[in-house]
């Protein structure tokens, strides 16, 4: 398995319509912290926070503070914005390692 | 948006945000503005990490076209490399900038709302602080620019220093002067370092000068002034001073700055009990105040043997290096324009 | 039998709402583009987006393409991306030899192996946008056995021609290019798709260009807006008259086979194998607009 570690700040998606947006950082010995906004996140906070958190452990993602803001986006716009940001967080967007992803990616 | 360079674009702009009720602001470093077809409809500018003149024709309100508006300019902030982004809105405005992620830092009645969108933001930043309390009788704050670190600074420093047990100095860090925040931050490091009782500290986005701060939606000039500082005020009150403990805080008299004065107003005002306001009268050299506007002058007019008195030696000794004649030469240049 | 290609909507890769309704709007090719809609700053994100995106949504018999960059501009990653993802056919933009086809082509071969697809199953299309392109349009379309179209991109034909789009007169400035476009296609038995038409308030001019595309032979247009579907559509709607005729076609074909006769006749008319694809055409497309069903 491909372990991402967060570099540095990194930010994916727009807070437009559909989408959804990650502010992603580093979190020196406090784990994963979600900090999540949506106009429904009484229906579907627990979902959306399940998703990002799934995504992050098949990416061996062990310690990030995020900030995300939902705007009705989908799993899959949930999923892709979270592979997105933790490339783009650890500096692995050059060569994407597409076999890793796609061994829990189905 | 070219708002400074195409008179049809400026038009545009300045008739969309005043019907909006807002007034066209030159500081800006970047405008942009969303069409249908040919009419403008909205508008949105930043200045560093700061968004402001935000303005939506009244017939496109509804939320799309301000997702659309605020997302753009919030990638251009982090793009720029910023990691945090502010806005300062009307209370109505809230709930959309709620909505796209932003938390609100504090307000001012019904008059202006100051909101943050960070992963690591004002929260961490108090958390931080708190790190640095200091236990004391008298706990004491000052806010300064330092632009650079004068005598002037160095006379208050000491004088705030003597009449308390811990001194908290917080620099700008907003990076709008001559002297960027670093040098400014290491001249007043420098400058009081033999002095036991006093601590440095940034004051990261959450306290600006009078510069930064965006007035256009708010009707009058003097009323700008008075909720700057009150919104100032309050931040500095409700947690700046509630983090470290602080119950005094000093400031330098200005009897010649109007605006000044309305800032120690509406201070005193929101400090109310919890804090008590001292002005300190400044120190002189050559019968006239040392102020940092008087160091640039005659730094930009060389007049190097003059500004031995004017400021400490370790202010001195930065200006003879490498990048303080950068400064200097900008200021020269500056000078002349 | 070679499916409908009257639309093929654009759809830029960056917009998650977007992605997420493409399928409803009745286009019968959806292409997600990776290249000109996209800014550099965000091929990175937008790549994972379709990627997941046509991974996990049902996209029914809706044709899905992807526009990629060039391999040296991350094409190279985006072919991997959708092969995986499972996209049914790659656009290469700007094509302008045989060879560039062969290059992209290696690499989906070399995705499918990764991936563990069956080789071959992921399709091209190629888009010529340039007189390059234009000139060896038959070489293009016969460079591999996986392309299943040919499409025209006029706007920066015309940059290179050193001219502009005159919709108002016709299109003159291009005819050549479609002529080039449309004969590669025919010759070598794929689709011939025309290029977008910009101006979405002005459906008169649209459907003035498609009546003239379908003239020279195209299969269809890419289209940028869902509201110039219905209206490519109904130009490639057969009338009542020619669905009847297409019908009698198949009818004395039935007759024939019943009667175990090798010569079909209509009207006296022998009937070989170009009037019966062209019949056949007739009905699938009458079919699509819910005008006729078999077995009436």
């Amino acid at each position: 398995m491909e372990k991402f570690t967060i570099l540095k700040q990194a930010v994916a998606g727009t807070v437009e319509s559909s989408d959804l947006q990650i502010i992603i950082d580093r979190n020196e010995g406090g784990g994963i912290d979600i900090d999540l906004n949506s106009s429904v996140i009484n229906q579907y906070g627990r979902r959306i926070k399940e998703v990002i958190m799934n995504t992050l452990q098949h990416l061996g993602v062990e310690e990030a503070k995020l900030l995300v803001t939902d705007k009705g986006a989908l799993d899959c716009t949930i999923i892709a914005r979270t592979i997105a940001v933790v490339h783009r967080a650890a500096e692995k967007t050059e060569e994407i390692n597409w076999e890793a992803l796609e061994e829990w990616n189905v | 948006m070219w708002i400074k360079k195409s008179r049809g674009a400026k038009e545009a702009w300045e008739t969309l945000l005043h019907e909006a009720g807002i007034r066209s602001e030159e500081q800006v470093n970047y405008t942009v503005g969303v069409y249908d077809g040919e009419v403008l409809i909205a508008t949105g500018s930043r200045l560093g990490n700061v968004l402001k003149c935000i303005a939506v024709c009244k017939k496109y309100t509804g939320g799309e076209v301000i997702s659309l508006l605020i997302s753009h300019l919030m990638s251009e902030v982090f793009d720029a490399g910023f990691t945090s982004c502010y806005v300062y809105t009307k209370p109505e405005s809230v709930l959309s900038f709620q909505y796209l992620g932003f938390k609100e830092i504090e307000r001012v009645k019904e008059d202006l709302v100051f909101l943050e969108k960070a992963v690591f933001g004002f929260e961490y930043f108090l958390k931080e602080l708190k790190k640095q309390y200091i236990k004391g009788e008298r706990i004491a704050g000052i806010v300064m620019n330092a632009n650079p670190f004068t005598k002037g600074h160095r006379y208050l420093i000491e004088e705030a220093a003597k009449a308390s047990d811990v001194l908290h100095v917080f620099v700008l860090t907003e990076d709008l002067s001559a002297f960027p925040s670093d040098v400014r931050m290491a001249l007043v490091k420098e400058g009081t370092k033999d002095l036991q009782n006093v601590w440095v500290h940034e004051t990261g986005d959450y306290m600006v000068s009078a510069k930064t701060f965006p007035s256009y939606f708010l009707k009058e000039d003097r009323d700008v002034t008075k909720i700057q500082a009150s919104l100032d005020a309050k931040i500095f009150k409700d947690h700046i001073a509630k983090a470290l403990g602080i119950t005094t805080r000093f400031v330098g008299e200005e009897p010649l700055s109007v605006a000044t004065n309305i800032y120690n107003e509406a201070m005193k005002e929101v400090f109310g009990e919890d804090v008590e306001l001292i002005v300190l009268k400044r120190i002189e050299a050559a019968e006239e105040v040392i102020s940092a506007s008087r160091v640039r002058a005659y730094l930009a007019e060389d007049r190097m043997e003059e500004l031995k008195t004017l400021v400490p030696e370790s202010t001195y000794a930065f200006f003879l290096t490498k990048r303080g004649q950068e400064i200097q030469q900008n200021l020269k240049e500056k000078e002349q324009s | 039998m070679e499916r409908l290609r009257r639309t093929m909507m654009f759809v830029p890769a960056s917009n998650a709402g977007m992605l997420r309704d493409a399928y409803i709007y009745g286009a019968d090719s959806i292409m997600f583009d990776l290249e000109d809609s996209i800014s550099l700053k965000e091929k990175d994100t937008a790549r994972f987006l379709v990627y997941q995106a046509v991974k996990t949504i049902d996209y029914g018999n809706v044709e899905t393409v992807v526009r990629i960059n060039a391999l040296d501009q991350g094409g190279k990653q985006d072919v991997h991306a959708m092969v995986r993802a499972g996209i049914d056919v790659i656009r290469l933009p700007k094509t302008e030899t045989a060879q560039d086809i062969l290059d992209v082509e290696a690499v989906i071969l070399e995705a499918e192996k990764a991936s563990g697809k069956e080789e071959g199953t992921t399709k091209m299309m190629a888009a010529i946008e340039g007189p390059v392109g234009v000139l060896n349009a038959l070489s293009i379309a016969s460079a591999s056995k996986r392309l299943i179209g040919i499409a025209l991109g006029a706007e920066d034909y015309v940059t290179s021609m050193k001219t502009k789009r005159y919709p108002e007169r016709n299109s003159e400035e291009i005819f050549f290019a479609r002529s080039m476009i449309v004969h590669a296609a025919r010759a070598v038995g794929i689709a011939a798709i025309d290029t977008v038409f910009s101006d979405v308030e002005d459906m008169d001019t649209l459907r003035k260009e498609v009546e003239f595309i379908k003239q020279l032979g195209f299969d269809g247009k890419s289209v940028i807006n869902p509201r110039q579907i219905p209206v490519v559509n109904s130009v490639f709607t057969p009338t009542e008259k020619e669905i009847h005729q297409a019908m009698a076609v198949m009818l004395a074909i039935e007759e024939a086979e019943a009667k175990g006769s090798g010569v079909i006749a209509l009207n006296g008319k022998m009937i070989d194998k170009p009037i019966v694809e062209r019949a056949e055409r007739v009905l699938r497309l009458a079919e699509a607009q819910g005008m006729y069903r078999k077995g009436e």
